[in-house]
Formats: structure tokens, sequence, C-alpha cells
């Protein structure tokens, strides 16, 4: 008889977390037991690891001839939660801390999970220019992600899907957000102070609060000079929307 | 060929025949909303769907414009517990679409927070038949739409199982009151890996709660057969499909090709050939050649 809780032991026995009990399967004309479970086997790893892979290619390239033990350690470690195969690797950039692996490895895994967050965030019309007239409450767009990186991931990321030229990882100070213009999640890499400006109106700030803390460290005659084309392009490229 | 009379639509749901659809796939997104290829409905994987908005959401949006859709779903996991927020996501999804149908798997595809994405067999006892019931009441009491369950390829079975698919999925669906979705290339399938005349199978679902067909192609792996979805249908599995559309009439019939995906003009074709072999089996022609496997 199958135990009362039969759906967590083969799902256990599937993962490869247990050792099936073959008793509990009748196998087939052509197929033992053993190679019945082992289809199911095979299947999820096959699947979990091309939706990951899918999901990753900045981490895979990291990442090199270890991916698939990374992919599969970190399956091992965190196994899908969730009924959605697109948040499966929501935790990798907390496995790779936990197992004390590469900054950058662990910055390219942020990237691509803020990627996937844009890419399926709630939509809002777009902000029209002449909104930005007075002192507007400004909000940021959903899909809007704030990342700040010690290494160029980012660049490293959109030359392996343009296959460009790929950057080397200079260490630095990286200020990125990704937005969402028409459909497709893009970065761009601001100055500190326009991601301050950002950062501060994602946190709720409003446009004075923003501008006071951009203005920081920054000359103010310069600073005046860059707000008209920062403010284009965030209208542009849908960062900001009506607060 | 012996004639017989045509058979006539036998559904005891008030559904649609929608004729011959496709799955709504990524590569072909684009295409299909901007240039509206002739096809007579669309499926589509109600999961990939169940965002907040961006790209699917639009592609979603459009496709409404202009053709029939009705979802179909990969992670209701009937055989375990419900999921509130995919439930949550799910009833949004058809109070938008308003589809005729809704549909899923019989089977489980992992447990509270250990999720192994693929259709997990059940145990065919009335413990678990009457689980799933209970989730299926449940779920069509929340949409208001009817639910149209299908079966699942396999390739394994249990010991405590205590009657054969067939009997357990018509016991499901009578109790719990919902359509079938037939998907006949599945039958095909797990006849071949359990050693089962499929036509017995056919035989024996209650043809009136037929409200979808679903036909794909699926791999030899030696003796046994794996559905992958990435082939076209094979000729065994036609014969099938006529078998079966002359018990229930014409039913809305899908093919589904997920994984090396054709050019939409291959897929339309291979819709093409499906309307010709469900036209034939509605012709009332009775072939003594049909004998799948």
């Amino acid at each position: 008889m199958l135990p009362d809780d039969w759906r967590r032991q083969l799902v256990e026995v599937i993962r490869g977390a247990e050792t099936p009990d073959t008793s509990w399967f009748s196998g087939g004309p052509h197929l033992s037991p053993t190679e019945q479970i082992a289809i199911y086997q095979e299947q999820y790893r096959l699947r979990l690891g091309d939706a990951l892979r899918e999901e990753l290619p900045g981490c895979l390239h990291l990442w090199g001839n270890e991916a698939d033990a990374v992919l599969f350690a970190y399956l091992n470690a965190y196994p899908s939660e969730s009924w959605t195969l697109d948040r499966v690797h929501q935790h990798l950039p907390r496995f790779l801390c936990e197992t004390g692996r590469d900054a950058a490895w662990i910055e390219m895994a942020e990237l691509e999970c803020a990627v996937s967050r844009s890419f399926e965030a709630r939509d809002v019309p777009p902000l029209p220019p002449e909104a930005l007239t007075g002192t507007p409450a400004l909000a940021l767009s959903p899909a809007v992600e704030r990342l700040r990186f010690r290494f160029p991931v980012h660049r490293l990321r959109s030359a392996l899907l343009m296959e460009e030229e790929l950057p080397s990882l200079e260490e630095g100070d990286y200020p990125v957000i990704l937005c969402r213009p028409e459909r497709q999640v893009r970065h761009l890499e601001l100055h500190p102070a326009a991601w301050a400006l950002v950062d501060t109106i994602g946190q709720g700030g409003s446009l004075a609060e923003a501008l006071a803390v951009a203005s920081r460290d920054t000359d103010p005659t310069w600073l005046a000079g860059q707000l008209g084309s920062w403010f284009q392009l965030f209208v542009e490229r849908r960062v900001l929307v009506a607060g | 060929m012996t004639p017989t009379h045509p058979p006539t639509k036998v559904s005891r749901f008030s559904v649609p025949d929608l004729g011959i659809g496709v799955g709504y796939r990524v590569p072909h997104y684009a295409q299909v909303v901007e240039h509206r290829p002739a096809m007579d409905w669309f499926e589509v994987l109600a999961e990939n769907f169940m965002v907040n908005g961006g790209s699917p959401r639009f592609y979603l949006e459009r496709l409404r414009e202009h053709y029939r859709v009705v979802p179909h779903g990969v992670s209701l996991s009937l055989g375990s517990d419900a999921d509130p927020e995919h439930l949550q996501r799910l009833s949004a999804l058809i109070q938008e679409l308003r589809p005729p149908w809704f549909s899923d798997h019989l089977c489980m595809t992992g447990v509270s927070r250990r999720q192994i994405h693929d259709l997990l067999p059940l145990p065919y006892t009335p413990a678990v038949r009457d689980h799933v019931v209970a989730r299926i009441r449940e779920i069509q009491d929340r949409t208001g739409t009817l639910f149209a369950l299908e079966n699942v390829s396999s390739y394994l079975g249990y010991t405590d199982s205590v009657m054969p698919e067939w009997a357990f999925y018509a016991e499901v669906v009578e109790a719990a009151d919902c359509a079938m979705l037939l998907d006949v290339n599945n039958v095909y399938v797990s006849s071949i890996n359990h050693g089962f005349d499929p036509k017995v199978y056919l035989d024996a679902v209650p043809a009136d709660r037929v409200v979808q067909v679903h036909l794909a192609g699926h791999m030899e792996r030696g003796a046994w057969r794996l559905d992958t979805h990435d082939r076209p249908v094979i000729d065994p599995v036609w014969a099938l499909y006529r078998h079966l559309i002359r018990r229930t009439g014409p039913v809305s019939t899908l093919i589904e090709w997920d994984d090396n995906i054709p050019s939409f003009s291959r897929l339309q074709a291979e819709a093409e050939l499906a309307r010709q072999h469900r036209d034939r089996a509605l012709s009332g022609a009775e072939e003594a050649t049909d004998v799948a496997g």
C-alpha cells in the first residue's frame, strides 16, 4: 500500500532526493519499475535544466564547464516551489552567496532574476512628456529594477545576447536600472546621480527629495544641465510613470 | 469501406464545435497577430499568461481580437492540494477570456513547495478519485466555467491501482460532472507503454462528455514511446482519432506541437490534415483498416 504521504515521497523520488520503493510500481510489458521511474527522473532533469538555461544565459557563460554541476546543485538545494517554471531560478543569488561563489556570479544571477521580474511586471500607461511640467507626482514603472554592480555583468549579458565582442569584467561602480520600453527588457547604465534620483523615487520619495539626493556630491550647474536629457530618457524608456 | 449513418454531435454540454486549432506558441506570436493566418481557433497555455503584464499579455490581447481562444493548464495538479495563488490567477484569466471551457490534466505535478513540473499519473483508487473529484468541483464552482479533464501519457503504473485508467477517468468525470479533453496521442502512447488496447480505452469513455481532442506526435524509444509533441501525428493515432470521432461526432480538435516547433504554415498543414481525417470520420465511412497499433 502507498503511505498517506505518497505524493511527497513520489516527488522526492523523481527529484532524486529519496530512493524509490519499487514495490509501489507495477512495471509494464517493456520496462521494470526502476526503468519507469528513471524516465520521470530524466525528464525532471531535462525540463528543469532547460528552464534554468533559458533564463540564465549570462550565468551559464560565467560558469563555463561547471554549469551543469552548479545548476543541479542549486536545484537540489532549492527545488522549484512555484506552479510556474519562470520562478525556478529565483533563489539562485542566495544559493551562490551561501556557497561562497564569485561576486560576479552572484551579480549576474541577480541581474537575470531582475530581468525575469521586469519581463512580466504589470503594464502601466506611459507618462506623457507634458506631465513633467511643474512638480508632478512620479513613480517608477513596475518593470523598473534598480541594481548596483561591482562588475559590469549587464554589459557582458547584452554582448552575449547580441553576439558582440565580450567586455572584461573590470571592477568598479556600475549603477544600472532595467526598464521595459516596447515590451523588451533593456538595461540603462546611469550616472550615479541619475541612479540616485531614480532610486529615491523608487523608494517613494518626491521629485524634490529625489533632486536633493541626486545633487549630493554633484556640481549643481552640471546637474542642472543634465536633468532635461535624463528626464527625456526616463520618459522615452518608460522608467517614470504617474505617481 | 462500409457506409454508415454520419455521426452527429452527442455532447451533453452546450459548447461549440470550434473546428481545428493549434497551440499558440512564442515563435508564432508576432506572425499570428500581425498577419492573422487562417486558423479556426487557438489554445493558449494558461500559465504562460497568468502574469501581471508584458509581452505575453500583449500577445494574448491581440490574439483575442481575431480568434477564439481556449486556455489549457498544466499546473492544477489535481492529484495534490490546490495552490491558492495558482487558482486565483487561473480564475482571473478565465474571467477575462470567458472561454466555453478550460482544461488541465488528470495528474499530479508536485506537492506544496516541491514542484517537478511533470504530469505524473495517479494511483487509480477510490480515495484518489474522490480527491480529484472534489478538486474539480471546487474549480468549476469558483470559475463558473466548464472544466475539461485531460488524460496524460504515462510511463509507470502503481500496484495500488484497482481499476484501469479509462475506468478511473470515466468515474472522475461522471462524479465531478465535468467534460473531457481526450488526448488520442496520449492514449496511444500509454497503450504501448502499458500494453492495453487503445480502442478499449476510447470505447469506454463517455463520448457525450468529450468537448475537445488533442493530437500530437511522439518519439519511439525502442519498445516504448515518449510523448514529445515535437513531430507530426502518426497514422495509428489518426486512425484512433477517426474511431473516436465516429463516437463523439464533431468535436473541437487541437494539434499540439511544443518542441522543434515548425513554421506556422507547417502547423496549418497538420491542422488541415486533421480536418480531412475528421471529415472522413464524420462522413459515415467505416473502415475495416482503421486498426491502430
